[in-house]
């Protein structure tokens, strides 16, 4: 078993006091133990940002990439490797605006990884630009006057490219986020879990206090998730009522199921000498 | 040469000519020339044959297969007094000399489209009645375009491979009939020569490779580097690899790099502007020491530039490529032989020195086929250099994935090895992989990153002498233009000239003390690139605080040919 202590470190998170960024750690180390993950047979890859620090702060593999290409590097790690359980640590910057190709691809592949989108709507380790899910009129030093762009629906888009776990949760809840991690991580495929999160440094509009009075669990209003439709309209509800939990859910075909050089075992244990013999005779 | 539309079956053609020399123990070299159009474009696939080995094409054209009016048009006044075309018959109610004045050649009209619709074909077929034609007036042994015929479409159909035997035979048949049989010089076949593969550049990267046990790549298509994509989708379950097309370069780098820290040998390849968007990721593999070989096949640039041609202008893009200081391999091989063995050294270099290495090919090298002996597979040694097993992570007790060693190469663990835990990182960081941005953890980092160098330098082979060790002038090229620069030496030094050749593969890190070995002997220097500034020249200032005297450069999206640069070469001699 393991224990959230085993799953220190000794560097110190240089996150701001306060940060939502503390309440998601230690729900991601909480899911680890609870889903009995051998911490060197996990990664946590992440990109560039406030959240991407965070495979520093667990004691398993961790790959801290560049911007926005989390998803590439983690697909085709679990794919050289299916014994790994991946966790991909991103935020709302680094997959809707700069990652957002790679999202939609990686979705509609069904990797089987866990996504967690650390989602504040701000962009905070540049020091507060608007973000792709800022809402409209919020005001940041690009946009002075507030922002004039609809913003991104990351739950309506994951279910467009065909999603089979879609969720929302929050780090206000930090109960409710260590139970939607441990489902993603137990789902098979890729399991998108937005997290609604406060930055309170760079966001004075949607605070700890804004989140605890929107969010609302699905799972105490009878929501069924496994219904397409429905999920595609509550993908979209967004106001003074959050629905937070898993949005819809299915059993679909992993992206590593249809890889032919797998039936062989993980890539990475299978020989490198080979004989290239007859392929050379073809040429002849 | 044949030519025609695009969609008229020029590129088998042009295969399944050049194999049956091949077959026939010849050596041949081709390139084809065509727009970036799928059907109504005009293309061309010439094919040159020879006892002795041939690195490039002549000018001058002895047998055309001209399947439309254009290729009569613009070709024909390439084609050698003595020399042919073949045209189909309904040519001959038009006076083919006042058509086109230039003609040198003789006109051999050949009824392609009938013979075709006599045997109920496909009228693409056209293409294989002339072939067998061309088999005829060169008095070529048809038995080996039979075999090639059989072995390219026997694997398809059988039928279809029948078809086109008889299709090529009605031709063969008719111009002996006409008694045209060898009007022109045989072509006789070598026998007892060794068997010779014919590949291309891209063919012999992607076996290279999969000697290496390359078992991930990912690429976005971009012309030229598209076929290596192709070789390996084909060889996806038969050699046990993952291959993806991407949803971009950025993703086909980021997951080669994915696939190679899990442990596996991956490489990415793309054209000049698809290594735009590998940029950022590449030096991600340098500062994560991620081992990764990346392609790079040159087309003329900027931007979309000439998507289906040749040049060699990203040479200085691929020598510093991606912000900041790293060390790199960059290496561009002269023929698809040298391309076999240093792609799989490639790999080698990577995982020793846990760098990326970029080999820089192009579109003459990546496409063009040309006959080579098979490979010689005896000595290749994979080497992983310090990957760690389990046992040895277990032994070492505190693991530091970027300590600071000697050589600057630190042991490397495996995600899924027990005690091993780090993390990678793109960021600057400590020996654990902890970011750190302190003046002097920077320092040490940095200066350990470097030093592998040390021990690098010495695995970069040197540039290689072609022809008399102590000629008067010294060609100096680098990459694909080998083989014209082979071709362009051997006419002036049968002409009287005494000329040999200086070629590079590797040029980062650049082998200064063995190219200054070699530029101690010359006495003129001729430089000759396919780029319009003369991007190696410069190079050679850079590292040997001297250039070439003389510069050739071409830049008009073709490959040299062998008459007009010795031509070239002999007015710089002067």
């Amino acid at each position: 078993m393991t224990t959230t202590d085993e799953l220190r470190t000794t560097t110190i998170p240089d996150w701001c006091p306060g940060c939502g960024d503390y309440a998601i750690l230690m729900s991601v180390k909480g899911a680890i133990a609870d889903a009995g993950l051998e911490p060197h047979k996990t990664v946590i890859v992440s990109g560039i940002g406030c959240s991407s620090k965070l495979p520093h702060y667990v004691k398993t593999y961790g790959f801290h990439g560049i911007h926005g290409r989390p998803l590439p590097i983690a697909t085709a790690m679990r794919l050289a490797n299916h014994d790994l359980t991946i966790i991909v640590i991103s935020g709302d910057g680094d997959c809707y605006g700069i990652g957002m190709g790679h999202f939609i691809h990686a979705v509609r592949r069904n990797v089987n990884l866990t996504l967690l989108v650390h989602d504040n709507q701000v962009y905070g380790l540049t020091t507060g630009q608007v973000s792709p899910t800022s809402d409209q009129g919020f005001k940041t030093k690009t946009t002075p006057y507030g922002s004039v762009e609809d913003p991104v629906r990351p739950l309506a888009l994951s279910l467009a490219a065909g999603g089979s776990f879609v969720a929302r949760s929050t780090a206000v809840n930090p109960k409710h986020l260590r139970a939607t991690i441990l489902e993603g991580i137990r789902h098979k495929g890729l399991a998108h879990i937005d997290i609604m999160q406060p930055c309170v440094t760079f966001n004075h509009v949607n605070t700890y206090d804004w989140y605890r009075q929107r969010a609302y669990d699905l799972a105490q209003t009878g929501y069924d998730p496994t219904d397409r439709a429905a999920a595609l309209v509550k993908a979209r509800e967004w106001g003074d009522k959050i629905p937070i939990g898993v949005i819809y859910r299915e059993e679909r075909t992993t992206y590593e199921e249809l890889m032919p050089a797998l039936q062989a075992g993980p890539l990475v244990r299978q020989p490198l000498e080979r004989d290239i013999r007859p392929l050379m005779e073809r040429f002849v | 040469m044949i030519g025609g539309q695009a969609g008229y079956g020029i590129m088998t053609s042009g295969e399944l000519i050049a194999r049956s020399f091949s077959r026939g123990g010849l050596h041949v070299h081709t390139d084809v020339e065509y727009p970036s159009l799928i059907r109504g474009g005009h293309n061309t696939y010439q094919v040159v044959a020879s006892k002795d080995e041939v690195w490039g094409l002549p000018q001058r054209v002895d047998v055309l297969i001209a399947l439309d009016d254009r290729t009569m048009r613009e070709h024909t006044t390439e084609v050698h007094p003595d020399g042919q075309v073949i045209f189909d018959l309904y040519a001959q109610q038009i006076d083919v000399k006042k058509f086109i004045p230039d003609l040198k050649g003789e006109v051999v009209p050949v009824p392609l489209a009938d013979i075709v619709k006599e045997r109920k074909g496909d009228a693409v077929m056209r293409n294989t009645v002339a072939i067998g034609a061309c088999m005829a007036l060169i008095d070529y042994d048809f038995s080996h375009l039979e075999d090639v015929i059989r072995s390219t479409f026997g694997k398809k159909d059988e039928a279809i491979a029948q078809t086109n035997v008889d299709a090529a035979k009605a031709g063969y048949d008719f111009v002996m009939d006409q008694g045209k049989c060898a009007i022109r010089e045989r072509i006789s076949p070598v026998p007892g020569a060794p068997k010779r593969m014919v590949l291309t550049g891209n063919d012999a990267i992607a076996l290279g490779a999969l000697k290496a046990g390359l078992r991930w790549y990912s690429a976005y298509p971009m012309t030229p580097a598209s076929s290596i994509l192709h070789f390996m989708a084909a060889q996806e379950k038969n050699m046990g690899i993952i291959v993806r097309q991407t949803e971009d370069e950025i993703a086909a780098s980021c997951m080669a790099i994915g696939a190679a820290h899990a442990g596996v040998r991956s490489m990415a390849a793309t054209s000049g502007g698809g290594f735009c968007l590998m940029c950022e990721s590449l030096g991600l593999a340098a500062m994560s020491e991620t081992p990764m070989v990346y392609v790079l096949a040159q087309r003329p640039g900027p931007s979309t530039g000439l998507a289906t041609r040749h040049e060699q202008g990203d040479l200085q893009f691929a020598l510093d490529a991606s912000q900041g200081d790293f060390v790199r391999v960059v290496l561009a091989p002269g023929d698809a032989n040298e391309a076999f063995y240093h792609t799989f050294k490639a790999f080698n270099l990577a995982e020793k020195y846990q760098i990326p290495v970029i080999i820089v090919s192009d579109r003459y090298l990546s496409e063009t086929l040309r006959s080579t002996l098979p490979f010689d597979l005896e000595g290749m040694k994979i080497e992983r250099g310090k990957l760690l097993t389990e046992e040895e992570l277990a032994a070492k007790g505190d693991y530091l994935r970027y300590e600071d060693t000697e050589d600057g190469v630190s042991p490397r663990a495996l995600p899924g090895m027990k005690g091993g835990m780090f993390v990678a990182n793109g960021d600057d960081h400590y020996e654990s992989g902890e970011t750190n941005e302190d003046p002097e953890v920077r320092n040490k980092l940095m200066d350990k990153r470097f030093r592998k160098l040390g021990n690098l330098i010495d695995e970069i082979p040197g540039p290689k002498i072609y022809g008399p060790p102590d000629a008067d002038t010294t060609i100096v090229t680098w990459g694909s233009c080998k083989g014209p620069c082979i071709e362009a030496m051997n006419l002036l030094n049968a002409k009287g000239r005494s000329v040999n050749l200086l070629h590079f593969i590797y040029v980062k890190p650049f082998p200064r003390r063995l190219a200054l070995e070699q530029f101690k002997k010359t006495r003129l220097t001729i430089g000759v690139e396919n780029n319009r500034t003369s991007q190696f020249d410069r190079l050679l200032r850079e590292e040997l605080k001297v250039g070439t005297n003389k510069k050739i450069r071409k830049y008009d999206g073709r490959p040299y040919f062998a008459e007009p640069l010795a031509a070239q070469i002999e007015e710089a001699i002067g």
